[in-house]
């Protein structure tokens, strides 16, 4: 059954094909929440969260881009907003304040250090560029779609992810410098 | 021979986020999903509710613009009503006088 009938079913209340849809895409909204929110825990809220709007407003898909797309929208805004919510008072110049610890559960143990360190300045990027990053960079998804679940211009996405890569590098630098004078 | 130290760490710690794999979502999570849409009664947005919704807030705005135009006309008063009222408050003033012994 194609998603769009699927989703027409779920507005009317139907829980089977709820079921269906929450088996083909739970996999992917949980795992955009996990790399916002780091913590699996939070990574799970924001998952219920998700569904429960899409069992609340499935009829507000129009179909105008795919049912992936919609999804992808609405798990990075969820995520945003549940990290509004809940950490406030981040800011890229407080690197230095011991973030939470977060060893991705996906990441072979040769890489989670170093991947531990680049989640914890992603969090610190302005929400924009941390979306088109972590969309682009890290789940390697077209620009193109990228722009389409961030309802911005190709060129807009580019930039953001320019930026972003810009900062971190910045930031990576300092670390790199800190950490060869600790030596 | 230090900078290209620092370049090939910074890659890395850029390439190791892409790496990542997909994690398993835990279990008994849609069963969770299905108690909290049963516990606080979330219903599917249909075009019945809709219409329901849209029927409430004009009820509300008409009630508010009734509200507000009665309000309006009691601000730009009665002109009899107005009148009375402002000789009524003349004679309190004129004959309550303070010094008058």
């Amino acid at each position: 059954m194609d998603q769009n009938s699927l989703l027409a079913k779920i507005a009317n209340g139907d829980r089977n094909s709820f079921r269906i849809f929450f088996d083909t895409h739970s996999e992917l909204v949980f795992n955009v929440a996990l790399k916002f929110a780091r913590n699996k825990q939070d990574a799970e809220e924001i998952t219920q969260e998700v569904f429960i709007k899409v069992f609340r407003f499935a009829r507000n898909f129009e179909g105008k881009s795919s049912a992936t797309t919609w999804l992808y929208r609405m798990a990075v805004n969820t995520s945003l907003n549940y990290l509004k919510k809940y950490k406030k008072g981040h800011s890229i110049e407080s690197v230095d304040i011991a973030p939470q610890k977060f060893y991705h559960p996906g990441i072979e143990s040769d890489h989670k250090e170093k991947a531990n360190l680049m989640f914890e300045l992603v969090e610190y990027l302005p929400d924009k560029q941390k979306t088109a990053f972590i969309l682009s960079y890290v789940d390697d998804l077209p620009r193109k779609e990228v722009a389409a679940i961030m309802e911005m211009s190709l060129k807009a996405v580019e930039s953001l992810l320019q930026r972003a890569k810009k900062k971190l590098r910045v930031n990576l630098e300092k670390i790199y410098q800190e950490r060869r004078i600790d030596k | 021979m230090g900078q290209e130290e620092k370049e090939d760490w910074i890659e890395d710690v850029f390439d190791s986020v892409r790496q990542t794999k997909n994690v398993e979502v835990p279990e008994g999570l849609f069963e969770k999903i299905e108690q909290e849409i049963d516990k606080t009664n979330v219903l599917p947005f249909n075009n019945f509710r809709t219409y329901l919704l849209a029927a409430g807030i004009a009820a509300l705005l008409f009630a508010n613009g009734s509200i507000l135009y009665r309000l309006s006309e009691g601000a730009r008063g009665n002109p009899s009503k107005e009148l009375s009222e402002s000789v009524y408050v003349q004679s309190m003033t004129l004959d309550f006088n303070f010094y008058d012994i």
